[in-house]
């Protein structure tokens, strides 16, 4: 069943320098309990997306498009219709949880006080939030509730941080870059406990991230990201073992694993993009179409496609 | 802990036994030294002659033949050993006795006005911020740039004005009864609370901001959640330190209002003392605005440690 279907969103901020053109015609769809992967360099749009679903742009950002989360637009949504939803049916677990967790609110707090919003009792809630904190291994549960975040390691405070996001039951998680920022130990307790959710529970997950390497180990499908387009979607299988367009396949050349190949050039500025294909300053294997067409999302299989005029075969 | 506290009041210490001895040797080396105003206030009229004879007999009365450090000990010494702070040339009462009557009508304003600062300060400020740039925010920056452009003599001149001439609600002058003190009140806090509205406005503004409260929106938290639980709080904490330094202000900085309302506290003595050249008085008053300011200051730096877990002073 379909969960989340995304259909040509595009999102652009309004700015003096003029409109940032953050997301373009994105679509895809996310099946209960699938895990998605949407991958890219910083700047691709990636985390737009997120904040599109879930409704956290800034005021002013004009969004264009339809997301469609079990059956309902969110895009056309009242602000207290998208609130109901926060927490208990799309969840967030947040970039950087060193920022996102209140400073001066000791751990077990922040876990509880979604309960209470909730309408639990104080004592309810916290019992709830004494179980999170085991679920997600951050034990002794007493001691730990009592603790503020900057008294927990890095890794310590993204088990925090997700376990928030598991607490409402979630239809749709949308993890925005857990990694980034993360100690080598860090990254891995994460990436283990994102495939434990994964494995566990129903929910569907949105994983946006720069980390390639997570995505393998732990998504369905991905869909790489440049300059705020889905050049390329496919299961992982596809696009890890037989990537076809020639950014994802610099991409994976670049893993460290895979020889650290760089990947000479800039994408192009959001505020001026090219009239032809935004990748072909920088690839390798332009022609003079690639610079004057701009090329399409193809159709290929029920939840495959590439953007490209030269796609690698299959 | 406890090194931190014991450097601190040192510190303490220290600055008091300074701002004495310098207040002490200002005082003296004003013009028409001291055995002369004594011996005006005592022997002979304010405008007559004062002869040599009645200096050396004063001085000899009021220990004044000894050089002025030896003065200063024996002040100090007294003050420690006695809690003897001298006796008033001019009204030969014991200053002690004269503190005593004085303080309790200075601590009342201050604690009045500083009620009015918090109360007032904290919600506008609050209020603004959450409205910003809506009418109410506008109508609140315009009357604390009003507030903050006049000084706060005029504004207790325009009070009674206003209120005890024209209207005939307040008492003009005096002290005794709460209705005295209203006056006298909201002039020593109408400038204080508009500083204080813009600084809770910006620092709440800037907290607004903050990565953990838009965590806090896609938690799904209530509007009343997000603003008590985790922006007041955490934007308060640099306001307290605002707060301290003008609780110490309102204590030691009554002067003029006191003046201009005959409220007889600290202040009233301490201009009395000046134009008297009553040396005891002053010394002594000086002490004591410079002990509360310190206190204060003090206390806030302990309270910290309630407000933001980060701090510790290990």
């Amino acid at each position: 069943m379909t969960l989340l279907d995304v259909q040509s969103l595009n999102v652009h901020f309004p700015t003096r320098q003029g409109a940032v053109h953050a997301s373009r015609d994105i679509s895809f769809r996310l099946e209960a309990g699938e895990v998605l992967g949407l991958v890219g360099e910083t700047g691709s749009g990636k985390s737009v997306i997120g904040q599109a679903i879930i409704r956290l742009l800034p005021s002013g950002t004009r969004i264009a498009g339809r997301i469609i989360f079990s059956g309902q637009d969110l895009t056309a949504l009242s602000e207290s219709a998208i609130h109901a939803l926060r927490g208990s049916s799309i969840s967030l677990i947040p970039q950087n949880p060193s920022g996102a967790l209140n400073p001066v609110m000791a751990s077990g707090r922040q876990i509880a006080e979604f309960f209470e919003s909730q309408g639990r009792s104080r004592t309810a809630a916290r019992v709830r939030a004494r179980e999170l904190l085991a679920a997600v291994g951050l034990v002794p549960v007493d001691r730990i509730e009592r603790e503020y975040p900057h008294q927990l390691s890095g890794g310590m405070r993204q088990r925090l941080a997700t376990s928030i996001a598991l607490g409402g039951d979630p239809g749709l998680i949308i993890a925005d870059e857990p990694t980034k920022g993360l100690d080598y130990r860090a990254r891995e307790t994460t990436a283990r406990l994102l495939r434990e959710i994964h494995t566990t529970g129903q929910a569907a997950l949105l994983l946006i991230t720069h980390d390639l390497d997570l995505a393998e180990r732990i998504c369905d499908r991905i869909a790489v990201l440049y300059a705020g387009e889905i050049v390329e979607i496919g299961t992982a299988a596809q696009v890890f073992s037989a990537p076809r367009h020639p950014y994802t396949r610099a991409l994976i050349r670049a893993i460290p694993k895979n020889g650290l190949a760089p990947l000479p050039g800039q994408s192009p500025s959001l505020t001026a993009l090219p009239k032809g294909c935004a990748f072909a300053d920088r690839c390798s294997c332009g022609t003079d179409r690639c610079g004057l067409e701009h090329p399409l999302l193809t159709q290929e299989g029920p939840d495959g496609g590439v953007r490209c005029h030269h796609p690698f075969s299959a | 802990m406890h090194h931190y506290l014991i450097k601190r009041l040192a510190f303490l210490v220290l600055t008091i036994v300074a701002a004495s001895a310098l207040a002490f040797v200002l005082l003296h080396a004003v013009p028409g030294g001291s055995a002369e105003t004594i011996a005006r206030h005592t022997l002979v009229g304010l405008e007559d002659e004062v002869s040599e004879q009645m200096i050396t007999e004063v001085s000899d009365q009021y220990d004044l033949v000894d050089p002025l450090w030896q003065q200063y000990l024996n002040w100090v010494y007294r003050a420690v050993r006695y809690g003897d702070l001298g006796t008033s040339f001019v009204y030969h009462e014991p200053v002690t006795r004269l503190l005593t009557l004085a303080l309790p009508p200075t601590l009342i304003l201050a604690a009045t006005s500083m009620l009015i600062v918090i109360v007032a300060g904290i919600s506008l400020g609050i209020y603004s911020a959450v409205r910003e740039n809506r009418a109410g925010d506008l109508i609140v920056r315009c009357a604390t740039v009003f507030s903050i452009s006049f000084p706060s003599f005029w504004i207790a001149l325009m009070l009674m004005l206003v209120f005890s001439l024209t209207l005939n609600w307040l008492p003009v002058t005096g002290y005794g009864t709460p209705a005295h003190l209203v006056l006298p009140a909201l002039a020593l806090a109408l400038h204080p609370t508009a500083v204080v509205v813009r600084i809770v406005r910006t620092s709440m503004l800037e907290t607004l901001g903050q990565p953990y409260i838009t965590f806090a929106v896609a938690k799904g938290l209530s509007f009343g959640q997000i603003v008590w639980n985790h922006a007041v709080k955490n934007a308060l904490i640099p306001v307290t330190t605002v707060l301290g330094v003008y609780f110490g202000h309102l204590l030691a900085g009554a002067v003029i209002i006191e003046n201009i309302f005959a409220w007889p506290g600290i202040g009233h003595l301490l201009v009395d003392g000046v134009f008297s050249h009553d040396i005891p008085i002053v010394t002594s008053c000086i002490v004591v605005i410079v002990t509360m300011f310190l206190v204060v200051n003090l206390s806030v730096d302990l309270l910290y440690r309630i407000i933001d877990p980060r701090i510790s002073y290990e």
